[in-house]
């Protein structure tokens, strides 16, 4: 490495040498030197040499004036080249767009303006799918069950009749006395989700109460024509949440920016790469 | 010539003062711009826009030497064209020689005592030079075509090539070495006395 650089050094100490471009004490001490070290003697002949050589090259004479013309120095506004500077113009705006609409997307999902998810929405729109199927279970009227504690009733324990799971989700009615016959339209209402999803005729008509002639419906049971079987009830009917508009908006931006970017940006590297920039 | 005088008269929009500078110095322009581009029609264009560029940047001009300016504008154009043709390369159009070689320069032949073998020899030797120059990196090339074609002296030449008096130094004399080792490869083109020392031992 030291000798490296030490040769580097003599190399351009015997170059300036020859042009005479060192200083007097620098040319003194490499003098010296040379006196008594034929190396660097050869090396500085070597060089003058090569200089000569270089030297020997004619000089070349103009093959025309190059005297100017009114016309050759007249400023001309510089052509503009209107598709590169849209293209740059465009790559930088969509790069720009892209970095915001990423940015807002992020602060109103993941971001402190995010809203809090709401759990039992889902639910909500299962329970809505479902209450359009046919109903699996047949629940018999509460006056015609059976139960020997009933009046009427043949159907079970009449406590058991009294505890449905639904019962804290049904809604607040006044009490009715289960001992009277009630009309078909004031049926209690057996929904998962009363207060969100008001029945409407067709949901009742689903929920179908069990004719009053007991010895030929069931009162509790299968649904005799899809009976032995395993049915997904929510497999092909749950349908897909759909995004809010905002959201397939800004998805959209973010594609379209990203298009031009990707657009803009190569082609004006082609542009450049050809010499046309 | 009051070079200080046509200056201020082209300042003032005298084309022709101007031009009376372009004919004094166009000869060096086109030489130095051969001597880096390596070709007749890349140094003819170098050297007719370095004084174009040179009439519209005349009041960038603070003073000094007006051949460095000027020497530094026809670099910078070498420079640019260099750059571009290395993005668009091209092969240049060479005159052939009755023997099928090529000679990279018409102006080659000027001794016309010189028998024709003669001159074919200097021809020779000459594009040899030429070669072992190109073949030199553009910085190199340039600081060793201003110093030893030229003759500029270092201040001159690092006002030609816009760099510190210590880069030319530098420079050149890796430049000189580079061509001294490429030259060795044209052994029997040098003349005699211009063996170099190496080349005589092992001869």
């Amino acid at each position: 490495m030291n000798n490296e650089r030490t040769r580097t050094r003599e190399l351009e100490l015997l170059s300036a040498y020859l042009d005479g471009e060192l200083s007097t004490t620098q040319r003194q001490a490499l003098e010296a030197r040379l006196q008594h070290e034929p190396d660097l003697h050869n090396r500085l002949e070597n060089l003058r040499k090569t200089k000569i050589m270089v030297g020997y090259l004619p000089r070349l004479r103009a093959p025309r004036h190059y005297t100017l013309t009114p016309d050759m120095v007249t400023v001309r506004p510089q052509k503009k080249q209107p598709l590169f500077v849209t293209l740059r113009l465009a790559s930088a705006l969509a790069a720009i767009l892209l970095v915001v609409l990423f940015g807002v997307e992020f602060l109103f999902t993941s971001g402190p303006l995010a809203r809090p998810r709401l759990g039992a929405k889902p639910m909500m729109e299962v329970a809505v799918v479902a209450d359009e199927l046919e109903p699996l279970i047949l629940w018999g009227e509460p006056g015609v069950g059976g139960g020997e504690g009933f009046v009427n009733g043949r159907g079970g324990d009449p406590e058991i009749m009294e505890q449905p799971v639904m019962v804290e989700s049904m809604p607040i009615e006044p009490e009715v006395d289960v001992e009277e016959e009630l009309p078909p339209e004031d049926e209690p209402e057996l929904m998962l989700e009363a207060e969100a999803l008001p029945p409407t005729d067709d949901e009742v008509g689903t929920l179908q109460i069990a004719p009053k002639d007991i010895d030929e419906q069931p009162i509790l049971g299968i649904n005799p024509e899809e009976s032995g079987e395993i049915i997904s009830r929510y497999a092909d009917t749950v349908e897909e949440i759909p995004q809010p508009t905002w959201r397939v908006v800004v998805r959209v931006l973010q594609i379209a920016m990203g298009a031009v970017l990707i657009g803009g940006g190569l082609t004006w590297w082609l542009l450049h790469r050809h010499g046309l920039s | 010539m009051d070079e200080q005088a046509l200056i201020q008269a082209a300042l003032d929009g005298d084309l022709n003062a101007f031009n009376t500078l372009v004919l004094h110095y166009q000869d060096m322009a086109y030489n130095v711009a051969y001597r880096i581009m390596g070709e007749t029609g890349a140094a003819d264009d170098a050297a007719q826009e370095a004084f174009i560029s040179a009439y519209q940047k005349l009041k960038q001009y603070r003073g000094g030497s007006f051949k460095a300016w000027l020497l530094r504008i026809v670099t910078n154009n070498c420079y640019d064209e260099l750059r571009r043709r290395q993005r668009q390369p091209v092969t240049p159009l060479k005159p052939d020689l009755p023997d099928g070689e090529t000679l990279e320069d018409p102006y080659w032949i000027e001794d016309e005592t010189a028998s024709p073998e003669e001159q074919t020899e200097q021809a020779e030797l000459q594009a040899a030079i030429q070669n072992c120059i190109n073949e030199l990196d553009q910085k190199f090339r340039a600081i060793l075509v201003l110093v030893d074609i030229e003759g500029l002296d270092y201040q001159t030449a690092a006002e030609a090539a816009g760099t510190p008096v210590g880069t030319v130094k530098s420079r050149l004399a890796r430049a000189r070495e580079r061509v001294q080792d490429c030259l060795q490869g044209f052994w029997e083109l040098l003349p005699e006395l211009f063996r170099l020392r190496d080349e005589e031992t092992a001869s």
